[in-house]
């Protein structure tokens, strides 16, 4: 009976190999693959067609995503690459490893226009700074306000070298004060508490009182509202705009199943699996169909929506970062 | 024979720096060579490079400052207890995730802490934004490596014999000859190794530098190469960034080592230690202690006590249930037992060749390779575990799955960040054993296996209980490469909190922090009384 069940146990391991099914590998961040992210639900979603096996390898950041597939090169096991944002498209473009997705672009929701071949987006959110409306009544309702503010209003923000929100602040007072972004700095610096390295250092600084602003989404308040009921933390809306990142999904060149990796990146941005983003991934799903929670709907929607576009961002980056180190490095 | 006793720890020290050096070889080679005056010419890396410098020098210098202080305190005050009080938090502070201590630090004297809760109350003028900058910095990593300090102190001055206390209060000696002609000698047979230990630390680290430094301004030589490893993906950059701070690093190892270092305070049978001090009953010593405690208290034991009220949430009761919790704790506990072992098992190997490298009798003339071994051997903490990781795949890279090597990679780097603190643990005691026991020891015909079990086991025991705890807790925080390389099959605890904080799930992070603090302690308590014995803690 004891030999029976063994054999039956090891047979049972042995299936997904025997049944000899091709495998899909996806990289990704870790929190987009960790089972109370997305991963778990699409994989789970996308198998139930496929007649494949879904893998996700969710890694320090979808840069270190991407930075593994540079490496690899031709070697590499990955099939589909989510989470790079745009600013980083143009790099990821410029190496050949990655191939067009063939998805239609033109039937999703997102806030600007996107024809990308290669990347396909499948969330998006917007920055914005966050309060605590038990701390801060009257919030800067703009850019100009917040900059004339007094210096007592402290902000936490992150490094754009090391964060994706920091890159995004960066590109979001370029994008409303353009060759002026400088001197704005210079004006900001005194309401800086501190800059940090990762989003959540910066967020807990902000949550434990030391600061009055954190610089994150604005679908933030959503997460404390479906999850923990609590109302009282809110996104300030800016009048001159607030800036978009949208997180794209991306074939790899070398992948040894380019259709199914085609099939994936067409399922994901479909209805069944954009309804699970809002409360998995606390971004706007991408189809107009897909479900949101109410907490969706009670956030700030902002009258304009910035952006550059991926040749933009990447011809500037390293200038523009350089230059916000020597304003703040004044 | 010499050879026998110098090649296993010469060969470990090798392997220790050919990791260390092969990481960042192997990624200027996939650049194609780097170009190094270009890379660090300008003004940012001038300016980051002297900031670094600064920091890690003053961090170093207060907690040298605070651990003395606190180390001599608690000697002169406290019996067992209180040494066993310093045990814990040395081992407290290296398994404690940094955002998680900074957040307690900045609960106690941040604009919104208890500090400025109490001033205000009083209607004093309040710490406000003051903390962010360098005090926050020095704040912090005082915090992290002031309890080290204080352990590794205590532990030099708990070795010194009875006799001499005895001696010194016959003489009628006052605070400062004690100091002088009694502390002195067998403190500063630690201080350097301490000291260079805890320099690398400081000039390593990056988020909490960024977090409480209060921006750019303040920001260490490791943020430059993560921002060329990671966003850039400028591995020529990375690599001549690395050997930047590699032989600065290098160098203040270096430097340290060339301070005198003496063997002779040896360890009294029954030591009865502070008890008999003749400088307890004096008015200036209650004063300094006084003083000692209170800083202590503000910079190390207030936030350690918001870190453990913040933990102590409704999620650690779900937290058991939880599956991936679970498996977390299990890989974190593998990992922090095998390294441990590792770690130990190359430290006493390393100390063995470096004691026959000092002695003045036999190779005196090559007491200068001694000053290479310890380099070797801590140098790994000058890498950064970003280009150690990038290092390790492009070497391994068409080699073997890398994914698949993930554990022994992150066991690897485990050994190698422990590996200095254990040889420093234990190169005082094996040095000083092998003074005193070599002679009879030759005479006798004890050698090999047998000398190591009868001789240097019962002499070193509690100190290579010291050095499998400390390796145990580190690894047991560690978060260095298992980013790079981690997948779903292979979490260990830190990782996992990260994972739940990077999105919202702050209260579960606080509560898993809470958990690692107490499995580094069950860890080092339990393993140092193992392999210490019973009186391991004293």
């Amino acid at each position: 009976m004891k030999m029976a069940s063994l054999v039956a146990l090891t047979l049972g391991l042995c299936v997904p190999a025997l049944a000899d099914q091709p495998v899909l590998t996806i990289y990704t961040y870790d929190s987009f693959a960790s089972e109370w992210g997305p991963g778990p639900v699409i994989e789970k979603g996308f198998e139930e067609t496929c007649g494949c096996d879904v893998q996700f390898v969710g890694l320090d950041s979808s840069i270190g995503a991407f930075n593994r597939i540079r490496l690899e090169g031709a070697a590499t096991k990955a099939d589909v690459l989510l989470g790079l944002d745009v600013n980083l498209a143009g790099d990821a473009r410029d190496t050949g490893l990655f191939a067009p997705h063939d998805v239609d672009l033109g039937e999703l929701a997102v806030p600007v226009a996107w024809s990308d071949p290669l990347f396909a987006p499948f969330d998006w959110g917007h920055f914005a700074f966050v309060y605590d409306t038990r701390r801060m009544t009257a919030p800067p309702t703009s850019f100009e306000a917040l900059l004339a503010a007094p210096d007592d209003l402290k902000i936490v923000i992150q490094d754009p070298r090391s964060a994706t929100p920091g890159l995004g602040l960066l590109m979001w007072i370029r994008a409303v004060y353009g060759d002026e972004a400088p001197q704005v700095w210079r004006r900001l610096k005194p309401k800086i508490l501190t800059v940090t390295k990762g989003w959540w250092d910066s967020y807990s600084l902000f949550l434990e009182g030391e600061a009055d602003m954190v610089l994150s989404y604005t679908t933030s308040p959503a997460y404390h509202a479906v999850v923990e009921g609590e109302t009282f933390i809110k996104a300030a809306p800016f009048a001159e705009g607030h800036y978009l990142q949208m997180e794209l999904a991306a074939v790899t060149a070398f992948s040894a199943h380019p259709e199914l990796a085609r099939q994936f990146i067409d399922y994901l941005t479909g209805e069944a699996a954009q309804s699970v983003i809002p409360i998995t991934n606390w971004m706007f799903p991408v189809n107009r169909d897909a479900e949101l929670p109410d907490a969706f709907g009670i956030l700030v929607k902002p009258e304009r929506t910035l952006a550059f576009s991926a040749d933009e961002a990447q011809a500037n980056r390293k200038a523009w970062i350089a230059e916000w180190l020597a304003v703040m490095g004044e | 024979m010499n050879a026998a006793r110098l090649a296993p720890g010469i060969a470990a020290a090798a392997l220790a720096a050919a990791l260390a050096g092969g990481a960042i070889w192997a990624v200027a080679l996939e650049a194609g060579g780097i170009d190094l005056p270009a890379m660090l010419d300008g003004p940012y890396i001038r300016g980051v490079t002297l900031f670094t410098l600064k920091q890690a020098a003053l961090s170093t210098l207060l907690s040298l400052l605070l651990g003395l202080g606190a180390a001599r305190a608690v000697h002169r005050r406290t019996g067992p207890r209180g040494a066993r009080g310093l045990h814990l938090l040395a081992s407290l502070a290296l398994v404690m995730p940094t955002t998680v201590a900074a957040v307690g630090i900045v609960s106690v004297w941040g604009r919104a802490g208890w500090v400025a809760d109490a001033t205000s109350a009083l209607g004093l003028p309040g710490p406000g934004a003051a903390l962010y900058g360098l005090p926050g910095v020095l704040l912090a990593h005082v915090f992290f490596n002031a309890p080290l300090m204080a352990r590794i102190f205590h532990a030099a001055l708990a070795g010194i014999p009875d006799g001499r206390w005895r001696l010194a209060a016959q003489l009628g000696m006052g605070g400062r000859e004690v100091w002088r002609f009694v502390e002195w000698p067998a403190i500063r047979r630690v201080a350097p190794g301490a000291c260079g230990l805890v320099f690398l630390l400081c000039f390593t680290s990056f988020a909490l530098v960024l977090m409480l430094g209060g921006g750019p301004k303040a920001s260490t030589l490791e943020v430059a190469i993560y921002e060329a490893a990671r966003l850039d993906f400028d591995l020529g950059k990375a690599a001549a960034l690395s050997l930047l701070q590699l032989g600065l690093c290098g160098l203040v190892l270096l430097v340290l080592a060339r301070f005198p270092t003496e063997w002779a305070a040896g360890r009294g049978a029954a030591s009865l230690g502070g008890r008999i001090r003749p400088d307890r009953v004096e008015r200036g010593g209650r004063f300094a202690d006084a003083v000692v405690a209170l800083v202590a208290v503000g910079i190390v034991a207030a936030p350690l006590a918001a870190i453990i009220l913040d933990g102590l949430r409704t999620e650690l009761l779900t937290l058991p249930g939880d599956p991936v919790f679970r498996a977390a704790l299990m890989t974190s506990a593998a990992i922090a037992i095998t390294s441990a072992a590792i770690t130990c098992a190359l430290a006493w190997a390393i100390c063995e060749a470096r004691r026959t490298l000092v002695l003045p009798t036999r190779l005196g003339r090559y007491a200068g390779l001694a000053g290479l071994v310890d380099l070797a051997s801590a140098i790994y903490l000058a890498v950064p575990a970003i280009v150690f990781g990038l290092g390790a795949f492009l070497a391994l890279r068409g080699v073997a799955d890398t994914f698949a090597l993930a554990p022994f990679l992150v066991l690897s780097a485990n050994v190698l960040l422990s590996l200095p603190f254990a040889v420093r643990a234990l190169q005082g005691r094996l040095a000083e054993s092998g003074a005193r026991h070599d002679r009879l020891c030759a005479s006798l015909g004890i050698t090999g296996w047998a000398r190591l079990r009868l001789i240097e086991f019962p002499v070193a025991r509690r100190e290579l209980g010291f050095a499998a705890a400390l390796s145990a807790a580190l690894s047991v925080g560690d978060l260095g490469v298992i980013a790079l390389f981690g997948s779903d099959s292979f979490r260990t605890l830190p990782w996992l909190l990260y994972q739940r904080a990077g999105r919202y799930q702050s209260d579960e992070a606080a509560a898993i922090a809470l958990v690692l603090l107490t499995l580094s302690l069950v860890f080092f308590i339990g393993i140092e009384r193992l392999v210490g014995g019973r009186h391991a803690d004293r």
